[in-house]
């Protein structure tokens, strides 16, 4: 499933990156590439998303969690 | 000033880690604020003498990694492997450890002189966190001093850490082992790239590492220098790519977190855990629906104390400086026995453009004080977040919606404040929208010809002018996205700061350097233009100088000569005051009033009216409305584009100012003719120009990337 789908407090581990290098670097420079653990501290319907990524808050637009998928654990 | 004896200090860390606030306990008000040539990152060098040494001290922009993404940090890594510095200072947040320890591993592998500072321990302290430094220090091969802004004695003890290190400039040994398809590769390419071979003191393996993480600079300067090739690198990379089925610069990334993580097991014991406030604020203001009014809130504060705050001052600081700088210029030069066409350039020309750019002193000042105060309290982030989804519909980001409230008050720090915006695309589009977010000094130009036209429904008038100007700001804005900055998605991706209570030095240090830098650079602009602009006004037609004689000066001939123009949004042909308004207008919009009662009663009024009825004597109803859109619409003011050329650039700054003038003219004569002219040239006229204004951005649009292909 993508990230942007996954509900609020639920936690997940990233499985894969879509798109160029340039968003994969910006993912990975924030702690999240692939089997690393996410966890979704604010998501509504619309807006960005925040997570928790290596034990720090991370504020991510819904576009770029589209392009992210996660394995829910 | 600076001699091959000082020592220079790079500053360099991720966002929110305090960097700014060691830099300004070190500099003190000694700092100097610039760009990076080429592109909009801003610039702080500072310096600061300790124990007979000079220090020079370079604040690198905050990033997350040494990437090379994101022009700041193609600046900090460029400036780090150029070698200018002889100790890189890297500055983490002690209570966020395993994030900003990312970035360090990063420094280390440039092999360049690193020292570690842990800012924050007091934070960590409270959030139940203990650091043991010194086992930091040896894990990571490199110095390591803990830091907190609460003590006082710890800006001495981080000078003496500099001056020591700075003295031996060692450099870790630390090396991270990746996988061996990658070390292998890795080696063999690095031998290749001899020491110098790409760049001075840039070392071989970080070189031959980037090269496997395809790193687009890197790969360029190894390409183009013939040292490996294209097709070499491409098999090289494809070959580790399909043992590990990862790309490799994930991988390195993977191992750089897993040092990372284990560096952190080691060092970090959590003596309690605690639940922290920023968590509880944010269930409030970051909230789907209470987010929205708090944050209007804020922004009506904001608001409130640029322009009704930051107007109080200026009455005073333009009373003062016209005494100073345009009556004193004059008065003196006239007893000096100077000429009277010098006293008038001297003190109409340069001494009212001094006067302009100090009248501006306060918008600025408070304009940047909000904004500092909003990025120290941590609030910024959060009024991102609230406003990204309303935003993302015009391709920018939920912050951008912070210069277009302040452009309601003034449009030149408006332009200054989208420098708190990520990436010079999102700069652009907002700058692009910014002055048709109706300015306060727009608000009299209305005000009065509403209540001589239309006395009954004034603020209705008004309201619709605002209104209209918001509605032309987003269709400008989803032109310039669709066309100029088309496919080039913003991407919102920070880290969340943790609130904290705003720090007076640091914000008021911050403040001030960007008020300073305000008058120098666009300072130097307006004050040439208003002095241009006062020579068409006191150079009559005849040639002689008539500085009071307004209706035959050059402006009022170039009135004249171009007031055909404007008939078709319905100024009468005799009507060529309308025309000079618009002139004067560009030194400063409230300015249009005064130019054409001026005017108007020089000539003297047909009737012998006075006051708003001169007004009627000119002017339609509905010609009156499509003058205020033009008014609202047309170029912003000098200052303005002043602002717009040095903080975007002067194509840019001419490209808007045209647009939006092109623009004003087609709505203003639009409402007209369809009003009251019922001309269907005109209407075919300005429908055309709306076509042609669209084919031209597509063309500029698909120029641009061509270009930049």
């Amino acid at each position: 499933m993508s990230l942007s789908e996954l509900e609020q407090g639920k936690k997940a581990v990233v499985a894969s990156i879509l798109g160029g290098r340039n968003l994969r670097q910006r993912l990975v420079n924030m702690g999240m590439l692939p089997g690393s653990e996410v966890t979704v501290v604010r998501s509504s319907k619309m807006g960005p998303m925040v997570l928790n990524v290596q034990g720090a808050q991370v504020m991510i637009g819904r576009g770029m969690a589209k392009q992210i998928y996660v394995k829910q654990q | 000033m600076s001699n091959s004896n000082d020592f220079t200090i790079a500053f360099t860390g991720n966002p929110n880690c305090g960097k700014s606030t060691l830099f300004n306990a070190l500099t003190g008000a000694k700092q100097h604020i610039g760009n990076w040539p080429g592109v909009t990152v801003e610039l702080v060098e500072g310096s600061y003498q300790y124990n007979d040494q000079n220090y020079k001290l370079i604040d690198l922009p905050g990033i997350y990694s040494m990437s090379a993404n994101s022009d700041d940090e193609r600046v900090s890594r460029d400036y780090v492997l150029s070698g200018k510095a002889n100790l890189v200072v890297n500055i983490l947040d002690a209570s966020n450890l395993s994030r900003n320890l990312y970035l360090t591993f990063q420094l280390i592998e440039m092999k360049v002189p690193v020292v570690v500072v842990l800012n924050m321990m007091d934070l960590a302290e409270n959030s139940g966190i203990a650091i043991d430094i010194e086992h930091l220090s040896a894990h990571l091969k490199c110095p390591v001093i803990g830091v907190s802004a609460v003590n006082p004695a710890d800006p001495k003890r981080l000078k003496d850490f500099i001056a020591e290190r700075a003295a031996e400039q060692e450099i870790s040994n630390l090396e991270l082992r990746y996988p061996n398809e990658i070390e292998d590769l890795a080696s063999e390419w690095a031998k290749r790239l001899k020491p110098g071979s790409v760049r001075p003191g840039v070392d071989s393996r970080w070189l031959a590492l980037r090269l496997v993480e395809e790193d687009p600079w890197v790969t360029y300067k190894v390409t183009v220098k013939g040292l490996i090739s294209e097709e070499e690198i491409k098999t090289g990379i494809n070959a580790v790519k399909n043992i590990l089925t990862e790309s490799p610069d994930v991988v390195i990334a993977d191992y750089i977190y897993g040092a990372v993580n284990g560096v952190c097991r080691e060092v970090i014991s959590r003596v309690r855990k605690t639940k922290p406030v920023s968590d509880i604020i944010d269930s409030f203001v970051m909230h789907p629906v209470l987010g929205v009014p708090i944050f209007f809130a804020v922004m009506l504060l904001v608001f409130y104390v640029t322009i009704e705050i930051g107007n109080i001052f200026v009455d005073w600081f333009d009373t003062a400086a016209g005494i100073v700088f345009v009556d004193g210029f004059r008065s003196l030069l006239t007893r000096l026995g100077a000429p009277d066409i010098v006293a008038f350039f001297a003190a109409d020309g340069i001494g009212a453009g001094i006067q302009m750019v100090i009248s501006f002193i306060p918008f600025v000042f408070f304009m940047f004080l909000m904004l500092s105060l909003l990025e120290d309290s941590g609030y910024m982030a959060r009024a991102a977040f609230v406003m990204d989804r309303f935003m993302s519909m015009l391709g920018l980001p939920g912050k951008a919606f912070v210069p277009m409230i302040v452009g309601f008050g003034c449009t030149v720090p408006a332009i200054l404040a989208t420098r708190t915006l990520d990436n010079r695309r999102d700069r652009m589009i907002t700058v692009f929208m910014v002055p048709l977010m109706s300015c306060g000094a727009r608000l009299p130009v209305y005000a009065l010809f509403a209540a001589a036209f239309f006395p009954h429904r004034t603020g209705f008038i008004v309201f619709s002018l605002y209104m209209v100007g918001i509605l032309i700001a987003v269709l400008s804005g989803l032109l310039v996205k669709f066309t100029l900055y088309h496919g080039e998605p913003s991407h919102l991706i920070m880290e969340l700061p943790r609130y904290h209570v705003p720090r007076a030095k640091h914000i008021l240090l911050h403040t001030w350097s960007r008020v300073k830098d305000f008058i120098r650079r666009a300072g130097q602009v307006i004050v040439i233009a208003v002095f241009i602009l006062s020579i068409f006004s006191a150079i009559s037609v005849h040639g002689g100088f008539e500085p009071d004689n307004v209706t035959d000066s050059l402006l009022a001939a170039a009135g004249r000569a171009v007031a055909p123009i404007f008939t078709p949004m319905g100024v009468a042909r005799d009507n060529w005051p309308a025309a000079v308004g618009l002139f004067t207008g560009i030194f400063a919009k409230e300015s249009i009033v005064g130019t054409l009662s001026a005017i108007y009663s020089q000539l003297g009024g047909t009737t012998g009216a006075t006051g708003l009825a001169l007004l009627k004597d000119n002017f339609t109803g509905t010609g009156a409305y499509a003058y205020l859109l033009f008014v609202l619409l047309y170029m912003p003011c000098i200052a303005a584009l002043s602002t717009t050329m040095k903080e975007i650039s002067v194509r840019f700054g001419l490209l808007q100012a045209v647009y939006l003038t092109v623009v004003a003219w087609v709505v203003a004569t639009l409402f007209y003719q369809i009003g009251e002219g019922h001309n269907p040239v005109f209407i075919a006229v300005a429908i055309g120009i709306i076509a042609a204004i669209i084919l031209i951005f597509v063309a500029l649009g698909r120029s641009g990337r061509k270009a930049s292909d």
